[in-house]
């Protein structure tokens, strides 16, 4: 006789399990490109989704819920007008202050966040998938719903715009755009 | 890494951690735990469709529909409904596209793996019944399954085809 325990059909405990170990990965994704309220909406249903087809899990599931993400906050923004602009919103957060890294750090790292704003949504994707967010090649290519050889084509074409991107704001560039903290001082 | 995601990597803005397990974290897990002890979408709109092709009956306007042969779903409120399986009490589920009175089948041939998943391979072939048991009179695509003949296909599971 169990007593003080809730019954509760066996799969729950998969279900939570994933949770526990993915959501904070998943809220972290999708708050880089949505306010909280609906980061937390589409992580919902994210996991449902997870949970009616967890046949379709496997066993490594990281790039697997990345991309069911993706596609759920793609699906909620279509419905809402709006477009992704993950980049644009780390420009405009004020993230970026000079803190305990020094001030060079945080110029180079408002350079790469501007030489990211201006390459394409699939560039932008297929970098921070690695930059940002450690996926392997695998992961990667299950969050995009490719193959890991196109992916790897991705990626190479997307690096070296970005590298192109930076050219012009590396050490001798250009200063033009820099934050206005740097340009007062 | 090379240094082009190296550098990517340094701009990475700050993760999110402990929030799984915090009350907000918890009460969002909740939720998902409440929505998975529901029935399934599919057996939740069947549910509905019963609902409204039992209205579409006491009002008569199923009636009607077949009466007049009226194209498929006309004067059905619920639009028209796609069918997993050829049977009685079958899920059902509504195609993203709208039913093309003159090709029915197409919407739900169309809309297969979203309403049903990869699970349940498209069906070759299809026939128009109404929904059949207490709640008949509703517009639904079956799967034709081994049926030549859409009389004998809605017959199978007590319906009768939509002219």
């Amino acid at each position: 006789m169990l007593l003080g325990f809730r019954t509760r059909p066996p799969d729950e405990g998969w279900l939570e399990e994933l949770f526990r170990q993915h959501a904070d990965a998943v809220l972290t994704f999708l708050r880089h490109r949505t306010d909280h309220e609906t980061a937390q909406d589409v992580l919902a249903e994210t996991f449902t989704i997870a949970w009616r087809r967890k046949t379709d899990v496997p066993a490594d599931p990281r790039g697997w819920l990345y991309g069911v993400a993706r596609r759920v906050l793609a699906n909620h923004r279509r419905s809402q007008g709006r477009t992704e602009a993950v980049v644009e919103r780390m420009l405009t957060e004020n993230r970026f202050e000079p803190g305990d890294s020094g001030i060079e750090d945080a110029i180079e790292r408002h350079d790469t966040l501007r030489a990211l704003a201006g390459l394409s949504e699939p560039d932008r994707e297929v970098l921070l998938l690695t930059g940002w967010y450690d996926l392997t090649a695998a992961q990667a290519a299950q969050a995009l719903g490719c193959s890991q050889a196109a992916y790897a084509v991705r990626l190479h074409r997307a690096r070296k715009r970005l590298r192109a991107a930076l050219n012009p704001i590396t050490p001798g560039g250009s200063l033009a755009g820099r934050p206005a903290w740097e340009t007062n001082s | 890494m090379n240094d082009d995601l190296r550098r990517v990597s340094r701009a990475r803005p700050p993760e999110i951690q402990g929030w799984a397990a915090s009350d907000e974290g918890r009460a969002v897990l909740d939720g998902v735990l409440r929505e998975t002890r529901r029935p399934s979408p599919a057996k939740r709109r069947n549910r509905i469709f019963a609902i409204v092709a039992g209205a579409v009956l006491a009002t008569g306007a199923g009636g009607v529909a077949v009466a007049n042969g009226l194209p498929f779903s006309d004067g059905d409120p619920s639009g028209g409904m796609c069918a997993r399986t050829l049977s009685a009490d079958a899920d059902l589920s509504q195609p993203n596209e709208k039913f093309d009175p003159a090709d029915p089948a197409k919407a739900c041939a169309e809309s297969w793996t979203v309403m049903f998943g990869d699970g349940t391979p498209r069906p070759a072939s299809f026939v128009a019944c109404r929904h059949p048991g207490e709640d008949a009179g509703g517009s639904v695509i079956y799967p034709a399954e081994r049926f030549a003949d859409a009389a004998a296909a809605c017959a199978s599971i007590g319906s009768r085809p939509i002219p």
